[in-house]
């Protein structure tokens, strides 16, 4: 594959990935007497805003292998973020770069999934008008009272060495 | 889940290393890693672990999971829980799905528990 070449498109790419954590109804957190109390929400669902944004990052996209991307993530209270990341890393049997998004959070009590909605920009895209957005999909993340979770994600797959015309007409 | 009596932190990594083979073909940097984690509870445990790379500054460039050393069985969206015998140490492997433009200066080992994870500590009594 002739990385140089294909993946200059892909080399701009932006996405911003916004996610909303939550505690899901099983979670056993409501059995401590200790635990802290739940934001309240009109839903059984306790919903603890989580974003994540990301953009490319200078100088990092002039050779062929992964390309890392600045990301942002703010964690709802009570969670910590231990490491964060994300990329775009070219398919091995493919012309296809895929992105990645890999998250290391700690957590006072226990959460047992996140839900997450996000959104992807091209650079010649007009920034309120994403490329791709997806929507609600549930990230399975265990993490016990003081422990560490952690996902490695993988969010979209991208043709390399297409314009943006070409990928938003496939 | 919220049981704050275990052991804290369920597991340690007490090492981490990599090999990385810089490819003549196309100068990117292929990297495998292993790292061994202690599990400091008193029963056999799953343990899963996510794989950081670092370069000389610092700057994270490459991230995986231990599932990646089997990309055509598992995929490489999820996670592959390896077995750890109460209070022992297991060795994670990982080899990373992608190539790196530059060679890795650091690696850490960030052991996590999965969403089946609990089982395990129902058999503590």
């Amino acid at each position: 594959m002739d990385t140089k070449n294909n993946r200059l498109p892909l080399l701009i790419a932006l996405f911003v990935l916004v996610s909303q954590a939550c505690s899901l109804p099983f979670s056993l957190s409501s059995l401590n007497p200790m635990a802290p109390p739940k934001p309240e929400t009109a839903s059984p669902v306790a919903a603890l805003p989580t974003q994540m944004m990301a953009t490319p990052k200078p100088g990092t996209t002039s050779l062929g292998g992964a390309i890392p991307i600045q990301i942002n993530v703010t964690a709802p209270e009570g969670v910590q973020v231990v490491e964060k990341a994300a990329l775009l890393a070219p398919h091995k049997e493919a012309q296809l770069y895929t992105l990645y998004a890999g998250i290391v959070l700690s957590s006072a009590r226990a959460s047992l999934g996140f839900k997450a909605d996000y959104q992807i920009w091209d650079a010649d895209v007009v920034k309120d008008k994403p490329f791709e957005t997806k929507g609600d999909p549930r990230l399975w993340l265990a993490i016990p009272a003081r422990q560490t979770g952690a996902r490695f994600i993988k969010l979209s797959d991208y043709p390399s060495g297409k314009s943006r015309k070409e990928l938003m007409s496939n | 889940m919220n049981n704050t009596t275990f052991a804290n932190p369920y597991f340690t990594a007490t090492s981490a290393d990599m090999a990385a083979k810089k490819d003549p073909a196309n100068g990117l940097f292929n990297v495998e890693a292993k790292g061994k984690v202690k599990n400091n509870l008193p029963v056999e445990a799953a343990v899963s672990g996510l794989f950081f790379f670092y370069d000389a500054k610092g700057q994270v460039i490459g991230f995986t999971t231990t599932i990646c050393g089997d990309q055509k069985t598992y995929g490489c969206g999820g996670t592959l829980p390896i077995k750890v015998p109460a209070r022992g140490d297991s060795e994670l492997p990982t080899v990373l799905p992608y190539p790196l433009d530059v060679q890795p200066a650091k690696v850490v080992l960030y052991p996590f528990v999965d969403i089946y994870f609990a089982q395990y500590l129902s058999k503590i009594k």
